[in-house]
């Protein structure tokens, strides 16, 4: 039975971050770079600049004047969101390809990603007052191992699948059975390979857990909550497979309901106002 | 809470009972000498208990439930009764004079009182919902703006 090291072993060999991205991010575990060392990197690769510059002059951001140099434009957009956006762009090549099936898609995949990193980024800044670029790039990235598995292993990710929406169970334990790893664990092995922060890799791993103890405002919390959310909202990544949340997050729930129903409500200006920062395609997964 | 689309995300978190609960409460601040039951869709009892037993009540709200329209009936010791279903919040509404009578009627125009207090009741609640919307709203925005202030210092 494989590993989650072996699987990725071979995912990367066939797929990997681009070298600016995996630049960027040492320059941001490292706490002595300077916003120089940021702009450099960023200027050696032309198409990164002119991608930086049309998504900070975008609707997005909504400036009143254009911003026409790249160090203006880190200053505006901050370190961290230059690097979750620079990793969507590279997401969105790998969850692109391939084809479709009934049982698992790749674009449906991709909405329910986008919409978890936006809905959770959301729940950090809106309802704890913290920044969200963590969180959105947990959110993003929490289901990431379904594509290494779906690369690497696809006939028995398939056989969990079909397992998982025939005789029921979780798709963790179905994967399991079939693959030898799950995609939580191969999501977060893959989150460390890349040097992300550890809390983002901690959250990539627990985000089926069931469990009793989880604080909602934790990366885990906030991606297991704004996952349920998403899917609720018909943006499920995979069909006939009922959201799960932890019974501490759904107490949560219940006692701030009027938070999260304000949320929810701006969840599809919040989406569609991405749309065109991460080209996502009209339409819902179900 | 209202026809929102969005609604059906925190359905389990409901309590479902609430809104037929409130729409009795206004009736009866409206419409005085009056008792009101509500029988939601779902199943649950809400409001004054009437004299006569369950299985009647049962019978009513079925009924009224499968002609989708107002049935009437006089039940002894209760006198008129009516049940009419309501669209929003999903249930079917009971309702009889509060002193039984043999002579007593009620109102003819009974019917039409009573879906104007719905509407009310509706448009109140709508309101109300978006007040409460754009209050938290207005929190949530401090918030990220606070979040926003930290990024940038």
């Amino acid at each position: 039975m494989p590993t989650a090291q072996s699987l990725l072993a071979r995912f990367n060999r066939i797929k990997t971050l681009p070298h600016v991205e995996i630049r960027l991010t040492k320059l941001l575990n490292d706490g002595d770079s300077s916003l120089k060392d940021f702009e450099t990197v960023i200027r050696h690769d032309p198409t990164l600049v002119l991608r930086v510059l049309h998504l900070v002059n975008s609707s997005y951001y909504g400036l009143q004047q254009k911003i026409e140099s790249i160090s203006r434009a880190v200053v505006f957009i901050g370190v961290k969101n230059l690097r979750n956006m620079i990793t969507s762009e590279a997401l969105k090549a790998i969850f692109e390809k391939s084809t479709d099936s009934e049982l698992f898609s790749r674009t449906r995949l991709w909405l329910h990603s986008v919409g978890v990193g936006i809905c959770s980024q959301m729940i950090s800044e809106r309802l704890y007052g913290k920044n969200g670029e963590d969180a959105f790039l947990c959110g993003i990235l929490h289901d990431i191992g379904m594509i290494v598995e779906d690369q690497v292993v696809q006939d028995a990710f398939l056989t969990a699948l079909t397992a998982a929406g025939s005789n029921g169970g979780s798709i963790v334990t179905r994967e399991r059975e079939a693959i030898g790893t799950d995609h939580c664990r191969v999501g977060s092995a893959l989150a460390r390979e890349w040097r992300l922060p550890c809390g983002v890799g901690t959250a990539i791993l627990h985000h089926h857990a069931h469990m009793d103890r989880v604080s909602p405002s934790d990366l885990t919390g906030i991606v297991q909550t704004a996952e349920y959310i998403i899917s609720k909202m018909g943006y499920a990544p995979l069909k006939g497979m009922p959201p799960h949340l932890s019974p501490p997050l759904a107490v949560h729930i219940r006692e701030n309901i009027s938070e999260y129903r304000t949320l929810a409500k701006d969840i599809p200006g919040e989406m569609e106002k991405a749309r065109e920062i991460y080209e996502m395609e009209e339409g819902r997964g179900e | 809470m209202g026809s929102d689309p969005l609604n059906h995300i925190f359905s389990e978190f409901d309590d479902r009972g609430e809104d037929a609960r409130a729409l009795v409460a206004h009736l009866k601040k409206g419409m005085r000498n009056i008792l009101f039951h509500a029988r939601t869709n779902s199943g649950l009892s809400v409001g004054d208990a009437f004299p006569f037993p369950e299985t009647v009540m049962d019978r009513l709200v079925e009924r009224a439930r499968a002609a989708d329209t107002a049935v009437h009936c006089r039940v002894p010791g209760a006198g008129p009764v009516q049940a009419l279903p309501v669209k929003e919040p999903a249930a079917v509404l009971v309702f009889a004079p509060e002193a039984p009578d043999e002579a007593v009627r009620l109102p003819a125009e009974i019917g039409e009182r009573i879906s104007l207090h719905i509407r009310l009741f509706l448009m109140e609640r709508a309101l109300e919902t978006e007040r409460a919307h754009l209050l938290v709203q207005k929190k949530q925005f401090r918030r990220k703006l606070r979040a926003l202030e930290k990024r940038h210092l």
